[in-house]
């Protein structure tokens, strides 16, 4: 057993990848928990997909891939917020329509301008090809989510728990909102290289979700998101090396698992324990 | 003193309010009443500048979107999702987020600020539960611990007694007292009819514009009804003039106004919200 965790760690691209693993699993439950208590997981799901066509233009004119995905991913929550001022759609509809176009775009442009991005280590992530470098960006960008968040915890909290209430008390409700989708947008933009832009979405909303179901607080929702992220993470790459699993699907099939017990617990709780 | 001056609100082409023009003085109790779809909620949300709107709203001269702190609004029920995770004394601290300022915590007299609403609104045994696993009055009651914390001078609440039991209903009514004693402007959106309007100094008769303004004895007459409910309602046993219901004295019958529709229609219902 004890071989089965410490024979990885020899290798450098593992203790790489497990380090990246850790800050993203404490990442993405912490900004998840946001999505998941507001009810728009899906705009995870938008933006995850969105970045596609930044990253290509990002690979074809030179730049840094991170800032690619960043702006392709704004624009696209931008969009759906323009397409909602018709109050006839609603926002389910409106992601479904950019999600899906962004992608195509990105699909569309990498074939039109012959890129030589590795689409299907986006796609799906390639944690074990891990550099210093990505490991460096990773643990910056969350630093400085995790930095704004707990320095703006109790706004956060106000808008997240009763919007109109907080927009009556005087909260710039617009820039909050504004916040969360660029902290969103930074998480996945720090996440994609690991688990892949199809699979972000279960890092975000997984150990989070989990939580929800255990939890009566927002911040005990986060912490113990973090520890079964951290958790999913690294069981999951651990897996990933010894049966050659595809790391990102190793990790969202492990993080679903542990909703099922959570799921599982719950209810027998609900079903044979009255609370006094 | 709430100026409101020609305040009109239109949702996706349809006038909900229109020309709204209303002074509200301090150490007043007023109901906004008026059937489904009149704009009571609307008229609350325009003085929150939570709508577009046209016309202003000043308090105190100053218009209102400068001093949000001091106007506090509860909610209806149906629009807070009683699934977040927060506990009852964690929802109510978010009253004074606005008072503490970016990137600080909450101090320990924010803290004592929200107990002593809670101890107020008897809710504050239940600090700890999540808001979910309460009663709804006792979900009521917290949100008005919130409101109470705020330390606002204005209070707008929209249907404050919708669905909870009587013993929230009697906290929720003395603390509208109280907070008219203390010279607050306390604005009531409701649903109520009967006895329960006489402890409003003033009524607020809506119906996309003010039908009627002024006490419960001339708001509620039938011609002022019948522009407001259209035709089809009847007061019953209707004196003049109102007096408080006292439930602890022996009941009043003569001061009850009732409504009924005529027998060949359908029994009168509370407005649903």
């Amino acid at each position: 057993m004890l071989n089965f965790v410490l024979d990885p760690l020899h290798y450098d691209f593992f203790r790489n990848a497990a380090i990246v693993g850790v800050t993203i699993g404490i990442l993405c439950p912490i900004v998840g928990s946001y999505l998941v208590v507001q009810r728009m997981t899906l705009l995870g799901n938008v933006i995850s997909h969105a970045v596609l066509p930044g990253l290509v233009l990002a690979n074809f004119f030179g730049l840094d891939l991170l800032l690619g995905a960043f702006l392709a991913g704004s624009l696209s929550t931008g969009l759906v917020s323009w397409i909602q001022t018709q109050p006839r759609i609603r926002p389910d509809a409106a992601m479904a329509l950019t999600l899906s176009t962004f992608f195509a775009l990105g699909v569309a442009l990498s074939s039109l301008l012959d890129s030589r991005l590795d689409l299907e280590a986006l796609l799906f992530g390639d944690l074990l090809g891990v550099t210093t470098r990505d490991t460096i960006e990773t643990g910056v960008i969350t630093a400085i989510v995790i930095l704004a968040i707990v320095l703006h915890y109790k706004e956060l909290l106000f808008y997240t728990f009763d919007p109109i209430g907080a927009q009556a008390a005087g909260l710039p409700t617009r820039r909050i909102h504004l916040g969360l989708v660029v902290i969103v947008t930074l998480t996945i933009v720090a996440s994609m290289k690991t688990v892949g832009v199809l699979l972000v979405v279960s890092m975000l909303v997984g150990p989070a979700v989990t939580a929800y179901l255990l939890v009566k607080e927002l911040h005990q929702m986060m912490a113990l998101g973090v520890l079964l992220g951290v958790l999913s993470n690294l069981v999951g790459l651990l897996l990933s090396y010894h049966l050659d699993l595809p790391s990102g699907a190793a990790i969202a099939i492990l993080t679903f698992a542990l909703f099922v017990i959570a799921f599982l617990w719950t209810h027998w709780r609900d079903r044979f324990h009255v609370s006094p | 003193m709430l100026d409101l001056c020609c305040v009109s609100v239109q949702y996706q082409g349809v006038r909900a309010l229109t020309d709204v023009c209303l002074t509200l003085d301090r150490g007043q109790l007023i109901g906004l009443v008026g059937p489904n779809g009149a704009g009571k909620s609307s008229l609350i949300k325009a003085i929150l500048n939570l709508v577009d709107r046209s016309g202003t709203v000043t308090l105190d001269e100053r218009p209102v979107t400068c001093q949000s702190k001091r106007i506090a609004y509860v909610p209806q029920r149906s629009q807070i999702d009683w699934y977040y995770p927060i506990s009852a004394k964690n929802a109510v601290l978010t009253a004074q987020t606005a008072h503490m300022g970016w990137w600080r915590g909450f101090s320990a007299q924010a803290k004592a600020i929200a107990r002593a609403a809670m101890e107020r609104l008897e809710v504050w045994e239940l600090r700890d539960r999540q808001i979910g696993e309460l009663s709804g009055g006792q979900q009521q009651r917290v949100f008005l611990a919130r409101a109470l914390a705020q330390q606002a001078d204005v209070f707008l609440l929209d249907e404050p007694l919708g669905g909870v039991d009587r013993q929230s209903e009697q906290i929720v009514r003395e603390l509208l007292e109280e907070l008219r004693d203390a010279h607050k402007i306390v604005v009531v959106c409701t649903h109520e009819w009967g006895d329960e309007l006489s402890i409003y100094d003033r009524l607020v008769l809506i119906d996309g514009h003010v039908i009627a303004d002024g006490t419960p004895e001339t708001v509620l007459t039938p011609e002022h009804l019948t522009r407001a409910y259209g035709r089809g309602l009847r007061l019953v046993g209707c004196t003049h003039p109102p007096k408080t219901v006292d439930p602890d004295r022996q009941t009043d019958t003569t001061s009850t106004t009732h409504l009924r529709r005529n027998r060949h229609e359908s029994q009168p219902q509370q407005p649903a919200s």
